[in-house]
């Protein structure tokens, strides 16, 4: 964990100038790739390449192991859902809100549970996630299994596009607004690294009695690892609502989200900075063209959606009926990793750590 | 008169519950893995129930000897190729490689055999009957006392025979056991094994009365967890208990509240348990 | 008061069977004290009591005229309290300066100046060669050494270090022996757990006996080792 120095400066292993590369590259693709449905699968690449860093600095830096994270996926999503869909409030507004939420109910569930270890405690959240599935399934006011339908809303000017977050016309303000959560999750993820917190966090995860008789208050800094963690799986729930326009239970809030969101850091190497990118930008282009090609629906595209509205994004995402060819996939892709590399795929790249 | 129904109805569930906690309480015990696929076993098991039925003609009371042979079966095979790696492995790869047979078997089955529903139609042990004011499915009866028989003959063979004296051993100290020379590889199989069958048998026995399809694995599992953390992780006789007090729960947690919110007071149930007295009723951690 | 440390009446009891039975003691500032006894006589028991790992059924625990009783480990240890383990845990999978920095960064936030810390208290006890080795690949020597450097970084005015000639080879003793003074020349109170009674001859200023949990006598270690009951109990009669 030597801070970049060096003849040539690098970040995390990874040559400064690739880096950069890499982020044009990110820029400057959707501009030269214009098909919507290419432009999605590096959405969702990017969404979830912000899911997975951010569930590593949980899971990975602090070796705290969630399959809930969808608890606050889904509080993003559905706090942003519902006060646009009941009073038109643009997530600009209700973000704050959204935060305070999940920052309470990530109070809630990481007090009681940082003392438990290993299994105990993936179980833990695996049932504290299930919980929250089924109390959202079953209330109305949030619409129950049906969940929130967006109303399209026609923009009138630019401005009053942004107000809304809803782009009809394109989806490039999508990408460059999670690109930019992306590139903000990394940094951080970075930083972390390098201050005191990543000292302490990688202490606790190796040897938490030893960490405890220097100093480190082990309750707090779990707290810390678990609130920044939630505050960008929140944000990316918040986005996702406004990009499919359309909240309900299982594609928010269930544990094939919250197994996908753990899934990726770990396949592409948790304790890492770029490992999550990696297993995003693996796994989701693999998965979105699975489900494209499998289930059996014409690749999506915008005015799909506009037209035929929910509809289509449930099918879409739901590949059911014939398909879950992807999953079939994913499930190989996990056992294989488990089995084979459980440092990740960039295991192959250099000896760990 | 209500609430003796619910009771009933609780018990029978309870059973239910375990047999599939059972064999992954006998998992854990021995080499200290938690089988996040154990539902899907189960799955399957309800699934090979149904086409024996359909295609054969096979009654489930008649096919469940044979599906219980062909999931032992099952059983050591992923034991050989998966389970065997997971001994002494860090806690990701672990908890990953038996979700990841979770996913796969789940999207497997979806694959197959499509996302609809199938139930078992009329059988050898259909019906209802009223006995002292309480209503009895001749299914559901049945299962249990499948699930009891088999929960006898799992106490019987884990106590009584020296295979089983030496499951013990093994889960009780590996390093002791092998100095005993006792071939640690072939117990753990064996374990996995009969997980498999005991909950197959359980699958069998739940395919009479209820519905197959491949999200039920996961429906049924995850409150046997909760039954194995309170009987306490590594107990089959814990396992046993756990299940029946679970079943309770659930069938009066519904009853009192909506059938919507019964497992919620399972999850609920664990947390407490898990903060509270880690070790459950009779564990060794 | 001199004290740095007081024990009152500390007591511990483990489901039946008591571990600590009302043991007093004190620790002056600069003392060597060591803690000696059979195996089971409650030795890490008291350590795991000061350092707040495990809380005391009754007694007290008073540092620098502050009570500690029942304080949590993190905070006992910025307090002042250091200790080394007994069952070796250093961070494996960090180097041996990033497993120093640890302790170095709790209370020198700034990376820079715990680095700094961190390199003096490596070659304090003379890993320099081995900074960037991972901790898990270390022998238990260093693995030791590595406990008491780390432990040095959080710049505590007492160190606990359990058993640190345990499982170590005769020829590398003298080295740790001399290493404990350079401790105690650091500015550092040691009260330490050992077996090897050379080393308590040699190195400690004052000796206090514990039996089933109860201190039995204290005093000068030769008079200690003279004591009857000493050498019925632990030592045997033909030990030196």
């Amino acid at each position: 964990m030597n801070p970049a120095s060096g003849e040539i400066r690098r970040v995390e292993g990874v040559p400064w100038w690739i880096v950069v590369g890499g982020l044009g590259a990110l820029i400057a693709y959707p501009l030269a790739f214009t098909m919507p449905f290419h432009q999605h699968i590096v959405i969702m690449a990017l969404l979830y390449g912000t899911l997975g860093t951010a569930w590593n600095i949980l899971g990975g830096y602090t070796g705290q192991v969630s399959i809930g994270h969808g608890v606050y996926y889904g509080i993003g999503a559905y706090t942003a859902a519902y006060f646009y869909v009941n009073f038109g409030l643009s997530p600009w507004v209700s973000w704050p809100l959204a935060l305070m939420i999940a920052f309470v109910a990530a109070f809630v569930i990481g007090l009681p549970t940082f003392r438990l270890r290993g299994h105990y405690f993936v179980l833990a959240s695996v049932f504290i996630a299930e919980a929250a599935y089924i109390i959202i399934s079953n209330w109305e006011m949030v619409g129950g299994a049906i969940g929130l339908e967006y109303p399209i809303h026609r923009a009138e000017s630019p401005l009053d596009a942004l107000w809304h977050l809803q782009f009809h016309k394109s989806k490039l303000p999508y990408y460059y607004g999670i690109l930019t959560l992306f590139v903000a999750s990394v940094f951080v993820s970075w930083r972390i690294r390098f201050r005191p917190l990543g000292y302490f966090l990688k202490a606790v995860s190796e040897e938490q009695d030893a960490a405890r008789s220097l100093g480190v208050d082990i309750a707090r800094y779990k707290m810390v690892a678990l609130l920044i963690s939630v505050l960008f799986t929140t944000l990316c729930g918040m986005f996702y609502a406004q990009y499919v326009m359309y909240v309900e239970p299982v594609s928010t809030m269930s544990l094939i989200i919250s197994l996908e969101i753990a899934f990726i850091a770990i396949f592409g190497g948790i304790k890492t900075l770029w490992g999550p990118v990696l297993g995003a930008f693996i796994i989701i282009p693999v998965t979105e063209l699975l489900r494209a090609n499998f289930s059996g629906h014409i690749a999506l595209d915008q005015s799909a959606i506009a037209e035929g509205g929910i509809g289509a994004w449930v099918d879409y995402y739901m590949a059911g009926g014939g398909g879950n060819v992807d999953l079939l996939v994913y499930g190989l892709l996990i056992i294989i990793i488990a089995r084979f590399q459980p440092n990740g795929v960039i295991g192959f790249f250099h000896r760990f750590d | 008169m209500i609430y003796a129904q619910v009771a009933l109805d609780g018990l029978i569930v309870g059973l239910m519950f375990a047999l599939v906690a059972m064999g992954l309480s006998l998992i854990y015990g021995i080499m200290d893995v938690v089988n996040f696929a154990h539902g899907e076993f189960l799955m399957i098991a309800m699934y090979a129930s149904f086409f024996m039925w359909t295609y054969l003609g096979f009654d489930p009371l008649l096919s469940s000897p044979i599906i219980a042979l062909c999931m032992f079966g099952f059983g050591v095979l992923i034991y050989r190729w998966l389970g065997r790696y997971l001994v002494g492995a860090t806690l990701i790869p672990q908890v990953f490689a038996t979700f990841g047979l979770m996913v796969f078997m789940q999207a497997g089955a979806n694959f197959l055999w499509k996302a609809d529903t199938r139930t078992l139609p009329e059988n050898l042990s259909s019906g209802l009957f009223q006995f002292g004011g309480l209503f009895f499915n001749v299914a559901e009866l049945v299962a249990a006392g499948g699930a009891l028989a088999t929960a006898l003959l799992m106490f019987w063979f884990i106590n009584r025979t020296e295979t089983g004296l030496a499951l013990q051993a093994t889960a009780e100290d590996q390093q002791a056991a092998r100095l005993l020379g006792i071939d640690t590889d072939r117990m753990f199989a064996i374990a996995w094994g009969l997980s498999a069958a005991t909950v197959g048998i359980g699958g069998v026995l739940l395919s009479t009365f209820y519905v197959i399809n491949p999200l039920v694995g996961v429906k049924w599992v995850l409150p046997a967890f909760v039954a194995v953390a309170i009987g306490g992780f590594g107990s089959v006789l814990g396992a046993f208990y756990g299940g029946i007090i679970i079943g309770l729960i659930q069938v009066g947690g519904g009853f009192f509240t909506s059938a919507n919110y019964k497992t919620l007071f399972a999850y609920g149930l664990f947390l407490l348990i898990v903060l509270v007295r880690p070790h459950g009723l009779m564990g060794r951690k | 008061m001199s004290d740095l440390l007081a024990i009152n009446e500390l007591s511990k009891n483990f489901g039946g069977v008591c571990a600590s039975d009302r043991v007093n003691f004190t620790v002056d500032k600069g003392e060597i004290v060591g803690l000696i006894g059979p195996n089971g006589a409650g030795k890490t028991t008291v350590f795991n009591l000061i350092s707040g790992f495990v809380r005391p059924d009754g007694g007290r625990v008073t540092f620098d005229d502050k009570d500690v009783t029942g304080l949590r480990p993190d905070q006992i240890s910025r307090l002042g309290i250091a200790r080394t383990f007994q069952i070796l845990k250093p961070f494996p999978r960090m180097t041996v300066e990033e497993n120093v920095m640890v302790g170095a960064l709790v209370r020198h936030p700034h990376p820079a100046v715990a680095r700094e810390l961190a390199g003096h208290c490596i070659e304090l006890v003379g890993l320099e060669h081995k900074r960037d080795a991972l901790g898990g690949e270390l022998s238990t020597g260093q693995q030791k050494r590595l406990e008491m450097a780390r432990a040095m970084a959080t710049e505590p005015r007492l160190l606990l270090l359990d058993e640190i000639t345990g499982g170590v080879d005769q020829p590398s003793i003298p080295g740790l022996m001399k290493l404990v003074g350079l401790l105690r020349d650091e500015g550092v109170t040691l009260l330490i757990i050992e077996h090897n009674m050379r080393v308590v001859m040699e190195l400690v200023d004052r000796a206090i006996f514990l039996n089933l949990g109860a201190k039995l006598t204290e005093g000068p270690p030769r008079e200690v080792a003279a004591n009857p009951d000493v050498r019925r109990l632990y030592l045997g009669s033909g030990h030196a």
